[in-house]
């Protein structure tokens, strides 16, 4: 009786995680199309094959969609009725719209439907869990949507997101363990839009992390402005990052399917560099076990050596590209200076769509 | 810091393009251009419309008919003669319409006009800081300055660091040793075998050259013992030169410093102004720096040789709009200095300037004031296009003006470090005095 128990339970986790491995084989087929066919991109089918997948094939897309056309309506309202009186260039209805964009994730907006009157609330830095530790879902556009609050991850990808759907760029961009937008106008030329604390900061803040090395900006690993493919390679990396928090104990070879894709479109993705070392980094513990010695202790065997050295090079290529790791504790201290030194890091230039008092 | 004025003068535009603006904000130096006659003395047998006064007598009218139509006839006449008069103007206002500024005919531009001779015979890949410092120093000077003198000063120096490092027991041949005692020589005091070199100090007085520009010239440095940031790195390079020592010159915004590796590669950053080694984020923070100055290699990036012969050519090309003002020279330099760095923040905010001089010379003359009025005059409409072109260009390179009131905040900074200086000159020539009292 009990061996049937085993059988069955053991069958069960196969049969889940083989579903699993579908669920995911699924959604990287559905993006890697977007990287052959350029017909096919969408940023936001994107983000949501890659939560639907971590949500065992189950995403409430109506609701999803609902939400996302109703901020939409929203944005095409405020670029109707207000006018940037400020900016008088020749990219004025493309500023209208990225300021649109800016008012809908940050501001407060008194409405009226028919004779009532509604308040649109705008989303909020959740404090909680940023680095989606205890649940992988708060990283998430669809845990965004659904409670109002996200992080540096889902804020940036919703902007990104609405941006297609009023049909204008935004370019998500990255920092140390954080990411934002970047937008480029004729009268500012590139600026920053920040959405967890909702300023535009300027290139200073993100230097004065202390953890952005001069080569890291040079060889774009920061601050560089991403492409819509570029933005697919970071989706792939997201979808590696769930697969790797669903599935704990893989082989890895998923994972490294991922990160191949993404980084042959973008070399120096940062995030996918980063995890690839610690997938071969795993791959190298799971030999070093197999053969009883430490991962340090593998040199006679050609393959063990050929891999610790492979991890070596990946070390010293990451460095030398200018990455340096921010410890956690220091990232949140430099997200909270945007607001308790907000003077020095606030973008005077762009003052043309303050709509805070 | 040498961009100062030009920064200032960049923001105005950049706010719009009112070339009023510009004509009223930016220092004139140029000299005032003759305005174009518009009452041209118009001899009567040039007008074909004007005809001989001579009154046709028609003895059919009465007196008082005949005086009417007598004023009719002088009447129509005055207004045929108005109409040909415009006429002419406003041909002649075309073809008189300078699209040049006038060339400046002080004898001493030649000496401008053959440093550029010569440092365009250098090679740009490879020449000696030493002597284009020189070059560009004295032609300001007006060919007055030694080279054998100055030669001699930095050759002394040298071998003053020279004994230095022996005197350290340091490699002679090391770089990182070389030049930390370069950085030592310029801000510590030295005292090797009994002979003692002071420390170059900061002039607070006019770091921006705006009263002096030879305030900014490595010959005020080495003749007084204080420079800024401009002539201080320099002289730094000068000194490296002479050692045979790998160093590298930087900028950031209104700002130069050095860098060099140590041993293992590793960057320093020498500010020498404050006498301190900076981290990258310590520059990076404090000045106004985009990404895209650090990418295209403007600013904190180590320069070329090329580069920095650009740099070189933009200060002549600063000297000479500092003394005489703007004209084909400067653009002819700076054409220069972008052939050698296409990209450089600097060459293209001189290069903007001059053509918004150069633009509001040629709307001063027809008497335009907004840029719609422009179409009429093709020549001009191109130059128009020309600038905003460059404005664009500019933003594209990642120039952003510094915002007013951090400028000033960065200035009040500099003037507590003045006033701690003073307290320690003072403390100084008291503690000189008390030396004599023993």
């Amino acid at each position: 009786m009990r061996k049937l128990i085993l059988t069955l339970v053991i069958l069960a986790t196969t049969y889940t995680a083989h579903s699993q491995d579908d669920l995911y084989n699924e959604a990287y087929n559905t993006i890697n199309e977007m990287l052959q066919d350029s017909t096919k991109y969408s940023f936001k089918k994107a983000v949501f094959e890659v939560e639907k997948a971590y949500h065992y094939g189950i995403l409430d897309t109506l609701f999803l969609n609902s939400e996302i056309n109703k901020i939409t309506k929203i944005c095409k309202q405020i670029i109707k009725q207000r006018n940037l009186k400020d900016y008088q260039y020749k990219d004025k209805s493309k500023v209208e719209k990225y300021a649109s964009l800016y008012t809908v994730m940050t501001d407060t907006i008194p409405m009226k439907m028919g004779n009532d009157d509604y308040i649109y609330v705008p989303f909020s830095y959740d404090f909680n869990d940023i680095w989606g530790v205890t649940d992988w879902q708060n990283m998430f556009v669809s845990k965004l949507l659904m409670t109002g609050s996200g992080n540096c991850h889902s804020l940036p990808y919703l902007y990104k997101i609405l941006a297609e759907e009023i049909e204008v760029d935004a370019h998500l961009t990255l920092a140390p363990n954080h990411i934002y937008i970047k937008h480029q106008s004729i009268k500012n030329g590139w600026y920053n839009t920040e959405l967890t604390s909702g300023i535009f900061p300027n290139d200073s803040w993100i230097m004065a992390s202390g953890y952005v090395h001069l080569d890291g900006i040079r060889n774009g690993l920061y601050m560089k402005p991403l492409t819509n493919r570029e933005s697919i390679a970071l989706i792939l990396v997201d979808l590696a990052q769930g697969y790797e928090k669903r599935i704990p104990l893989n082989d890895g070879v998923f994972i490294l399917k991922c990160l191949k894709t993404a980084l042959n479109e973008s070399p120096n993705l940062i995030t996918a560099l980063l995890m690839k070392l610690e997938t071969n980094k795993k791959e190298l513990e799971r030999f070093a076990l197999s053969k009883n010695k430490e991962i340090n202790q593998v040199m006679e065997f050609p393959k063990g050596r050929a891999m610790w050295q492979d991890l070596n090079q990946q070390v010293r290529h990451i460095t030398e590209l200018g990455y340096r790791q921010m410890p956690k504790d220091m990232y949140i201290d430099w997200l909270v200076s945007l607001k308790t030194e907000k003077d020095k890091y606030t973008n005077e230039n762009i003052n043309t769509f303050k709509t805070k008092q | 810091m040498k961009t100062y004025l030009s920064h200032k003068v960049l923001s105005i535009s950049c706010l719009l393009f009112s070339l009023t603006a510009i004509s009223q904000n930016l220092p004139n130096l140029t000299p005032q251009i003759p305005q174009t006659n518009h009452l041209k003395p118009v001899t009567p047998s040039n007008s074909p419309a004007y005809s001989s006064p001579i009154i046709p007598h028609n003895p059919n009218l009465s007196k008082t008919q005949q005086q009417i139509s007598q004023y009719e006839r002088d009447r129509q006449e005055v207004v045929l003669r108005e109409q040909s008069l415009k006429q002419f103007e406003k041909d002649t206002e075309l073809s008189n319409i300078r699209y040049t500024l006038p060339s400046f005919t002080d004898p001493a531009t030649q000496h401008f006009y053959k440093a550029f001779a010569e440092l365009k015979k250098m090679d740009a890949d490879s020449f000696s800081i030493k002597r284009a410092t020189f070059i560009i120093e004295n032609a300001y000077y007006n060919n007055t300055k030694s080279y054998d003198e100055f030669s001699q000063l930095i050759t002394n120096a040298g071998e003053f660091i020279k004994e230095s490092i022996r005197a350290q027991k340091l490699d002679q041949n090391n770089n990182l040793a070389k030049n930390l005692s370069i950085y030592q020589f310029i801000t510590d005091t030295v005292t090797v075998n009994g002979k003692m070199h002071k420390p170059y100090t900061y002039d607070f007085n006019d770091y921006m050259g705006r009263k002096d520009w030879q305030n900014m010239f490595v010959h005020k440095l080495i003749f007084n013992g204080d420079g800024q940031c401009n002539s201080m790195p320099r002289l730094y390079q000068i000194l490296a030169e002479q050692l045979n020592t790998e160093s590298y010159l930087a900028f950031a915004p209104n700002h130069s410093f050095i860098k060099f590796k140590d041993y293992k590669g590793d960057w320093y950053n020498a500010e020498l102004t404050s006498g301190a080694l900076m981290a990258d984020a310590l520059m990076l923070s404090n000045g106004y720096i985009k990404a895209e100055t650090v990418i295209n290699g403007n600013y904190l990036t180590a320069q070329t040789d090329r580069q920095v012969m650009a740099q070189l050519l933009n200060d002549l090309a600063s000297g000479y709009i500092n003394k005489f003002g703007y004209d084909n020279y400067v653009i002819d330099v700076i054409n220069k200095a972008l052939e050698l760095n296409p990209d450089g923040i600097n060459s293209n905010i001189h290069r903007l300037n001059f053509l918004m001089q150069n633009m509001g010379y040629v709307a001063q003359q027809l008497q335009i004031k907004k840029s719609s009025e422009l179409d009429r005059y093709p020549i001009a409409k191109a130059m128009y296009q020309d600038l905003k072109q460059q404005n664009k260009k500019l933003t594209s390179l990642g120039f952003e003006p510094i915002p007013q009131k951090h400028y000033k905040a960065w200035l009040k900074s500099l003037e507590k470090h003045k006033a701690v200086q003073d307290e320690k000159e003072l403390l100084n020539s008291f503690k000189v005095k008390t030396n004599i009292k023993k």
